[in-house]
């Protein structure tokens, strides 16, 4: 057979697609089919394909049905691409001097020792020739492609714990795990194994099946998925509770406490997660020091020369990480690199050519007695502790474990705030004192349960804020429970290491190690002021605040989602647009899978993008990996919220045209999409509401205020707002109206429409009747009023009892009413308002308008009442960005359309005889801003009308003057702009 | 998707500007009326000229901006109608627009080029407007179109066209006004004003 495959043949025989062509594929074919009919009793041997060469025990005959009959394939020729083992006892001299040097050659004891053992074990042992690279001699020795995925497959599929190093060479595996911890910026970098649909090849990202095995297999994903997944549980469960906690019942005997603890926090946070959850199903290694990581132990020596080579490329490539680092951190190498070493030294310590560089996820307290530590690399582990049995992540697991966690919790309190999947706080503080239990004793219940319930151990903390209680944790751990008390909270701090704070990672401590602080001791030295100078503002007031054990943080029980994002960083390799386009594509379509998943929509785009640095190698050391890239990213802001694929894809492809970045030097990918819209629309709507029933209360007032139309005194009052006030005032209001009749008019004199004036005078100046023109006591909500403060609610219907004659004059109709007739609650309030700083509305929506109502609110009281003013500050802060955006836009009184601006202009000058000069102020602002917007036709416009309207007024004389300032204004401004005056009538017929 | 439409927003928008050129050059009576035609554009009649000599000019002008606009990156901040008597320039009708940001936005915005249709109604009927409001001029006038640009954009047009240094730049007047016509915020920013020189 073999002499035949070498001999030079014809095309018709032996070439592609030739008889020996089809014959392979059929007899693979054939295999597969029967492969089928045999039950599945799958596992061991998938990714494992044999070619048997010789005599063998067992034949191969039943070689092959055994590899049918678990999994893996048989080969009836040789194919040195897709063979992964060739099984023979014994190969004569001719046979060896056609191999080409990588060929497994196994003995076929291998695979009875397999099924013997129900698992891939390892070949080592069972070699034909070993050390036959030496033998060889130099070969260009690739890495087959498909030894990785056996040996990733196996890892995944099979309970593994000791099958070791089956792959001749996995450099990649090695490269990823390398690069996925050196690596800081937090961007998930994952091994995708892509294995499943076809075994034999890499997928990278232009395959169209590459995303859905990425997100699949991605650990990282798994993990903040699964983070994401128990904060929205506590909140599912929140909203769904009725009210009962069935675990509380079981507590009865702990009652006993007549003390109150006072407020209490607690911390609960599984030991080692992952590796009590892996070792749920392993028993047989608990007490033994464990750790979980994707690879099994260093890759076995190749001989001396190739070892020195791989340690010598790591090292070049660990520089050029290094080197990035510093740049970050701006410190010239030679004084950088020390500090940047120290702070992650540890990582990289004791690392040679041969060491593994997977992460350990999670190490068992076992092993962190010998020194092991989380994230750490499973090389330098194995130096520290040789015995260190690494095993497999079990994703299924750990949330199922996560889900029991937390359902056990629930179901004494919902004070919880999820952190993690294994880690959350709850407020026990009302739980407590409710049943008069004493803390410790709950908290060593509660943890038997847990241990109970899911086989894991976990330690908890008590303190009586936050921080405290997490400190406490570290002192409890592992498996305890630890109170920390205010009278024992300076002693811990004192000693605790600035890096055990939350929120000091490598470039702060090395911030604060410049200035000579490593514990909190010294910490609390330091004067606020100095920190603030420091680190900046926030995070030094919060250094301040930990050192010292306070924390003001309440938990945070209603944690909202802000982003939804999708980012690939592996395998990303795109030949050229198309790729590109497509790629994009999917990874849109993923985000608004995300997205539609949880029923939200945002408004905020943004693509984030890793591209190949300069000086990197167009191919990384690491397999279909990134490499050292430069992060870019860029973001867009939509009108509307979106979660349609093909939205998002619109914004990301014009995103990523604009970047520039070409398509070939794209190693990593990813969108997200923040600013999402609130789902839950019955909460937090308060404002909504408020404006809601104000815009059906303004509603006749609005038609009630224009000036041409002096009688219709019924109509003015809305039956509906009649009917809506309580009864007392509705009496009250029926009667001043009817005497208000008589009065209207008797303010003509009144001074203009200062915006300014008008809000003050509400509160501070209630002699001047102008002041409660735009506040009538209809507008006034009553289902408001009734909801403030009882002092709030006296003031303001006192202020109203006895001006509300002049009030009611205002809202008649007739020459008196000097203010904006429509929506007379937005454009009224807005009058006051800085108009710069008012979100203009191109296209008001609700909740815009609320912020500008409430923002400016003319009712005195409302700004006193707590719950509305956080309310709307928190509004408001919710619309700042927008506000930023669209604030480019100049507009008065909060608004920028004309068809807004018309009538105010005309109301405002029907008002008054004299403009003020503070009125008119704001108007040349307003202008001048448009100018310089380059809207000159709508200042144009707006001069038109006020020229239109100014000529027909009966006694012009003051506005007119006003009206040329305003254009004298305008027109330099004009000059500044575009070199010339605008073309603006400004003579006046009647002008004297 | 995106190019395609960006493919259809620069035919769209130039045609906008031959319309724009032809109707106003027939509002400024510079030719003969007879060498107009009626057509229908936007759902609303303009005149168009038939006259090959002066669609020849307006025809490798706009095909020299079609070939620039379609470069990468391309940056237009106005192109101007100047109307001159003899050596004095009279008048400049503007059309003001940001042309790199434009081409960045227009694939996410206005698809069917509904919004975009309904702005060159508006500009064309607003122009027609104002242009016949303002005073008649009864002498002989000429005009030519000019770009407002960078130096780069100046190379890149000059491969397709003799774009020269335009003359009337350096006779701004500081007599004179401007009168604005309209402008446009969405699909795309759009001003169109008119700056007259002279008393």
């Amino acid at each position: 057979m073999r002499g035949r495959r070498n001999r030079p043949t014809d095309d018709v025989w032996d070439g592609h697609g030739g008889y020996m062509g089809i014959k392979k594929a059929k007899l693979v074919e054939q295999f597969k089919e029967q492969a089928k009919v045999e039950e599945k009793n799958k596992g061991i041997f998938s990714g494992v394909s044999i070619f048997v060469n010789g005599w063998t025990n067992p034949s191969s005959d039943e070689l092959k049905r055994i590899m049918m009959s678990h999994g893996g394939i048989y080969h009836h020729y040789y194919n040195s691409h897709k063979t992964t083992h060739i099984i023979a006892s014994n190969l004569p001299d001719v046979k060896l001097r056609q191999l080409k040097g990588h060929e497994l050659i196994v003995k076929p004891e291998w695979i009875t020792a397999c099924l013997t053992a129900e698992r891939l074990v390892d070949y080592k042992p069972f070699l034909l020739f070993t050390h036959q690279s030496k033998s060889q001699g130099t070969i260009n020795f690739k890495p087959v492609q498909s030894n990785q995925d056996s040996q990733e497959k196996i890892s995944n599929v099979s309970d593994a714990s000791s099958s070791e190093n089956i792959e001749p060479g996995p450099e990649e595996q090695k490269e990823i795990d390398n690069q996925e911890s050196i690596q800081e910026t937090g961007n998930t970098v994952d091994n995708a194994k892509k294995n499943q649909s076809s075994p034999f090849k890499a997928k990278d990202a232009t395959d169209p099946r590459f995303m859905g095995e990425f997100f699949q297999n991605s650990r990282l994903h798994h993990i903040s998925t699964m983070g994401s997944n128990a904060k929205e549980y506590v909140n599912s469960m929140r909203e769904q509770h009725d009210g009962t906690f069935p675990g509380r019942e079981n507590l009865v005997h702990l009652m006993n406490s007549d003390e109150n603890p006072g407020k209490t926090i607690m911390h609960i946070d599984m030991d080692c997660f992952f590796v009590s959850v892996g070792l749920r199903n392993r028993p047989n290694l608990v007490g033994k020091p464990v750790a979980v990581a994707h690879s099994r132990g260093n890759k076995p020596s190749r001989g001396e020369e190739e070892d020195r080579i791989v340690a010598e490329q790591r090292k070049s490539e660990l520089l050029r990480y290094k080197e990035k680092l510093e740049k970050r951190t701006r410190k010239p190498p030679d004084q950088g690199s020390s500090s940047v070493m120290g702070s992650f030294g540890w990582k990289i310590e004791n690392i040679d050519g041969l060491s593994s560089f997977s992460e350990l996820a999670s190490c068992s307290y076992e092993a962190r007695e010998k020194g092991v530590r989380n994230g750490m690399f499973l090389g330098p582990a194995l130096k520290l502790c040789p015995e260190l049995v690494t095993i497999p992540y079990d994703f299924p697991g750990y949330e199922e474990v996560s889900r029991i966690l937390y359902d056990t919790v629930a179901s004494y309190t919902l004070d919880i705030q999820a952190v993690s999947c294994d880690e959350m706080f709850v407020n026990l503080t009302p739980l407590l004192s409710q049943l008069k239990m004493d803390a410790l004793k709950f908290v060593a219940h509660l943890r038997e349960e847990i241990r109970i319930k899911t086989g894991c151990k976990c330690s908890v903390g008590l303190s009586h804020n936050i921080f405290l209680s997490r400190m406490a944790t570290k002192k409890a751990k592992p498996n305890g429970q630890y109170l920390l008390e205010e009278a024992g909270v300076s002693q811990v701090l004192r000693e605790l290491k600035v890096t055990d704070l939350p929120g000091v990672g490598r470039s702060l401590q090395r911030k604060l190690e410049s200035l000579n602080i490593s514990t909190c001791g010294d910490l609390q030295k330091i004067t606020l002021g100095q920190l603030q100078a420091e680190v900046g503002n926030k995070t030094g007031s919060q250094l301040y605040n930990f050192c010292r054990g306070i924390d003001n943080r309440k938990l945070e029980l209603d944690q909202i989602r802000k982003t939804v994002s999708a980012e690939v960083n592996y395998g990303i390799r795109f030949s050229g647009w198309d790729d590109a386009k497509q790629f994009l594509t999917q990874l849109s379509g993923e985000v608004s899978d995300r997205l539609t998943k949880l029923g939200t929509r945002g408004k905020c785009i943004t693509l984030k993008l890793m591209i190949r640095a300069e000086n990197a190698p167009a191919e990384t050391a690491k397999f279909l990996g990134h490499g050292v890239c430069d992060n870019i990213s860029r973001s867009i802001q939509l009108s509307t919220p979106t979660a349609d694929r093909e939205k998002i894809y619109k914004e990301i492809f014009s995103l990523f045209k604009q970047t520039e970045a070409p398509p070939v030097d794209i190693r990593g990918v990813g969108i997200s999409v923040s600013k999402l819209e609130e789902k839950r629309t019955n909460q937090n709507n308060s404002i909504l509401k408020f404006v809601k029933v104000n815009e059906t209360v303004v509603k006749p007032t609005d038609s009630a205020a224009r000036p041409t139309e002096t009688d219709q005194s019924e109509l003015q009052l809305d039956p509906q707002v009649l009917a809506a006030l309580p009864e007392d005032i509705r009496n009250e209001v029926l009667s001043e109206y009817k005497r208000t009749t008589e009065n209207y008019g008797s303010d003509l004199n009144q001074p203009g429409p200062s915006g300014r004036g008008m809000n003050k005078t509400v509160k501070q100046e209630p002699s001047t009747s102008v002041s409660l023109s735009d506040i009538s006591f209809s507008q006034i909500d009553s289902d408001i009023l009734n909801e403030l403060p009882k002092e709030l609610r006296d003031e303001i219907t006192t202020h109203f009892r006895p001006k509300a004659t002049e009030a009611r004059i205002e809202v008649i109709p007739g020459p008196s009413v000097r203010l904006s007739p429509v929506k007379k609650e937005i454009v009224t309030k807005k009058k006051r308002g800085r108009p710069r700083k008012v979100v203009s509305a191109p296209c008001v929506n609700p909740v815009r308008s609320a912020v500008s109502v409430i923002e400016s609110d003319p009712l005195p009281s409302i700004e006193e009442n707590d719950d509305l003013s956080n309310d709307c500050e928190m509004k408001s802060n919710y619309d700042d960005t927008e506000a930023e955006e669209i604030s480019e836009t100049p507009n008065f009184c909060g608004s920028s359309k004309l068809e807004e601006l018309r009538p105010l202009i005309k109301e405002w000058l029907a008002s008054t005889i004299q403009p003020l000069e503070e009125d008119m102020n704001m108007m040349s602002t307003f202008l001048e801003g448009l100018v310089s917007n380059r809207k000159i036709h709508v200042v144009s416009i707006i001069f038109k009308c006020f020229h239109r309207n100014i000529s027909k007024l009966s006694s012009p004389g003051g506005w007119i003057r006003s009206y040329e300032d305003l254009v004298k204004k305008v027109q330099q401004k004009m000059v500044e702009c575009y070199g010339k005056p605008m073309h603006i009538v400004h003579r006046f017929h009647k002008d004297v | 998707m995106s190019i395609k439409s960006e493919e259809n927003f620069i035919k769209v928008f130039l045609e906008f500007v031959e319309v724009w050129i032809h109707q106003t050059v027939y509002l400024k009576n510079i030719y003969p009326r007879s060498i107009f035609m009626k057509k229908k554009k936007y759902r609303t009649p303009v005149l168009m000229s038939v006259q090959p000599w002066v669609n020849e000019y307006i025809v490798k002008t706009l095909s020299s901006i079609e070939d620039y606009v379609r470069s990468s990156e391309p940056e237009l901040r106005r192109i101007v109608l100047v109307l001159s008597e003899g050596d004095l320039v009279k008048e400049k009708v503007i059309l003001e627009l940001d042309l790199k940001s434009i081409m960045k936005n227009i694939a996410a915005v206005d698809e069917y080029l509904v919004q975009l249709e309904l702005s060159f109604v508006s500009l064309i009927l607003r122009m027609n407007q104002v242009l016949s409001d303002m005073k008649p001029t009864n002498t002989e006038l000429q005009w030519w179109i000019e770009l407002e640009t960078t130096e780069m954009a100046a190379l890149q047009l000059s491969k397709s066209l003799d774009w020269g240094v335009a003359s009337s730049s350096s006779t701004s007047s500081s007599t004179g006004s401007i009168i604005p016509v309209m402008g446009v915020d969405r699909p795309i920013k759009l001003q169109l004003y008119i700056e007259t020189f002279g008393a």
